[in-house]
């Protein structure tokens, strides 16, 4: 089962991705360079178009709530799950109010949260940062069990944590290439990827310093001041999914979440928790053990819409730099 | 489905190599193991002369190390250079290749080139503190020159992000696709979607870089993105991304998108309050190699500047880094 829980969460993120960057590359109109014309001051006309935009956001078309390509690369992702696996249930954020409805209800089954898009600002405005999360997971006699997490990045790499026996920090965590073209999703998973030997934690091949956090937005930006007003710490303005490659297979040390997350937000935790990897809740700052995490995956049913409930956290490469971090996020640096 | 001119049929085949070969370098899988490196895309025997040329690169010695401009170099900046390198020289074996990880002998052989000769600048990883950390947010940058006398006049220009996002700039033309899916290339005449009011990419990850930009990060109005050039240009052509900005003068192919910029209308401030029209950015992208102060290896030819869909908010983005009073 565990093979086919992988084969599944590949081809449903070649399938996802896929689809994002061909409505990606869909032509479409659009005037606004053409009113431009090199040197040449723009008319009054035009000029007065180009204002209103600037100052009132007209003809706004980014990070909308209903941005098409979501849902669209929800459904591919769903018609490529029930290929393999016809009576599983699928919901996640982009997910429709019944399809939530159903999943909740269900006692029973194999069912998928899935983030078809993490990081629609980022997909949108820099074409990369951006992310597909799949958790699967099995339902009996309405409790949950975690059977796998899987986070895919553009351009072909993902990495999957499988359950082990003895729980979510007894998973194993691989990571590869699934296919570098999303039109090709050919996936041999039996002997997929590299697993990662944990625990993960300590300085090696680390660059000092370096923190990742969601912050391209003012709000977020005034959370982050500690660490944007530093003189030390170099600042990815990209966090999340996207960004937690970088701790499980990069050289980054501290990724930040700055707000409550979903589930379906945080499919690299298992990652985390199985790698040893540090977390640290800035609700209270105390670290996030693996008897808290698994009652997020795991449990009575974990199907409820608009349920968040993973605290804002720090994860980084040690504890002690997960303790400053979170120290300095909640003023008691 | 679009037919590309045969050298730009070369450069895309270059960047989906190189930008594979760079992916699973971070993720640190074996190189001779087909199965996690190019899959079924090349076959045993193309691997094969890929891995020899990897094996034979004598890498760069330390006199380019002291030349080598910006951060320096990681071990798979080489590599894939080299990867690229080997690709382009596949279909092109008089072309002269230079770059940010060229070695002295391949400058001084491009120096010397003759009259009508391909010169071939790569940047192999354009953005490698992200690539390190995140592994994602760089890109590979590819510039063809042809030689006419003692100059290099711009032929193509071409960028693909760490998703794959390809754009590139061919005799006027924009085209825009996903190098893992060349069938589905498109030409654009205009960015493909309009823009997130307040959106900006702008180099500032580093704390040096956050003292320079810090009014900007400060804008209560605007979606701030640490991450600017030629990863993010894409953005500004295919996705919804406003603004670009560059706070300091570029090498060419650090601002090898600034020709699609151009190309696409898309209004170019300089430092110096000149608007930077296509007749301009020919200019700057022509290479000089005598007469100049500086040797091209280490050349920034253009200057500064934000790049912005709507004029006015390059103008008040300029305002913002003290350019303009």
């Amino acid at each position: 089962m565990n093979s086919q829980f992988s084969e599944v969460a590949l081809r449903a993120i070649a399938a996802g991705l896929g689809v994002a960057h061909k409505v990606l590359m869909s032509p479409a109109d659009s005037i606004d360079s053409e009113a431009w014309i090199g040197r040449q001051t723009p008319s009054r006309a035009v000029e007065d178009e180009l204002l209103t935009e600037l100052l009132q956001g007209a003809g706004h078309a980014g990070n909308s709530p209903d941005e098409p390509v979501d849902k669209q690369a929800h459904d591919a992702i769903q018609e490529s799950i029930r290929k393999i696996l016809p009576h599983s249930l699928v919901f996640g954020q982009k997910a429709t109010s019944d399809e939530w409805r159903i999943a909740d209800q269900a006692d029973e089954g194999v069912l998928f949260n899935v983030d078809s898009i993490d990081g629609v600002l980022p997909f949108m405005a820099l074409m990369f940062g951006y992310s597909t999360n799949i958790l699967g997971f099995t339902r009996s006699q309405g409790f949950d069990n975690l059977e796998i997490a899987a986070v895919g990045l553009p351009g072909g790499r993902a990495a999957l944590w499988n359950a082990g026996l003895a729980g979510l920090v007894d998973g194993r965590v691989r990571i590869g290439q699934w296919d570098a073209s999303p039109w090709n999703s050919s996936v041999d998973t039996e002997e997929w990827g590299v697993v990662l030997p944990g625990p993960l934690t300590g300085l090696e091949g680390v660059k000092k310093n370096t923190v990742a956090a969601l912050s391209s937005d003012p709000v977020h930006r005034r959370q982050l001041e500690p660490l944007l007003g530093s003189d030390s710490w170099t600042v990815f303005t990209t966090g999340g999914a996207p960004a937690s490659f970088g701790l499980i297979a990069g050289a980054l040390e501290a990724l930040v979440a700055t707000e409550w997350q979903a589930t379906y937000d945080v499919a690299y935790l298992p990652m985390f928790l199985a790698l040893r990897i540090p977390v640290i809740s800035l609700e209270n700052g105390q670290p996030l053990d693996a008897v808290g995490a698994s009652r997020v995956f795991e449990g009575p049913k974990r199907s409820t819409k608009d349920d968040r409930p993973v605290p804002p956290f720090v994860a980084a490469r040690t504890m002690d730099t997960a303790k400053q971090i979170a120290a300095s996020l909640m003023g008691k640096a | 489905m679009l037919m590309l001119p045969k050298i730009a049929e070369i450069v895309v085949e270059a960047l989906r190599t190189g930008l594979q070969y760079a992916a699973g370098d971070w993720i640190g899988t074996d190189l001779v193991d087909s199965d996690l490196w190019f899959g079924d895309t090349v076959t045993e025997a193309e691997r094969i002369e890929l891995l020899e040329a990897l094996l034979s690169d004598p890498g760069l010695a330390e006199e380019d190390l002291e030349l080598h401009l910006g951060e320096p170099p990681l071990l798979t900046d080489r590599r894939v250079h080299t990867i690229i390198s080997s690709v382009i020289r596949a279909h092109r074996p008089d072309a002269y290749i230079i770059g940010e990880e060229a070695t002295t002998s391949e400058w001084e052989e491009a120096d010397n080139a003759p009259t009508g000769s391909e010169i071939i600048t790569i940047d192999a990883i354009d953005g490698s503190v992200p690539y390190q950390c995140l592994g994602f947010g760089y890109s590979s940058n590819i510039l063809v020159h042809q030689r006419w006398r003692r100059d290099d006049t711009l032929m193509l220009s071409a960028v693909a992000n760490s998703s794959g996002i390809l754009v590139l700039y061919h005799e006027g033309e924009v085209i825009v696709g996903d190098v893992n899916a060349p069938t589905q290339f498109t030409v654009a005449s205009s960015p493909l979607v309009d823009p997130k009011i307040g959106s900006v990419a702008i180099l500032g990850a580093l704390p040096r870089h956050r003292v320079r930009i810090a009014d900007v990060l400060g804008d209560a109005e605007a979606t701030v993105f640490t991450v600017a050039g030629a990863p993010a240009a894409a953005g500004l052509i295919a996705g919804s991304l406003e603004s670009l900005v560059a706070h300091s003068p570029q090498t060419l192919h650090d601002a090898a998108f600034l020709p699609m910029l151009a190309a696409l209308r898309i209004p170019i401030l300089s430092e110096t309050g000149e608007w930077l029209e296509s007749s301009e950015i020919d200019r700057l992208f022509k290479r000089q190699w005598d007469g100049a102060a500086e040797h091209p290896r280490s050349q920034h030819p253009c200057p500064a500047f934000v790049a912005s869909r709507n004029p006015l908010r390059a103008m008040r983005l300029a305002k913002k880094l003290g350019w303009q009073k």
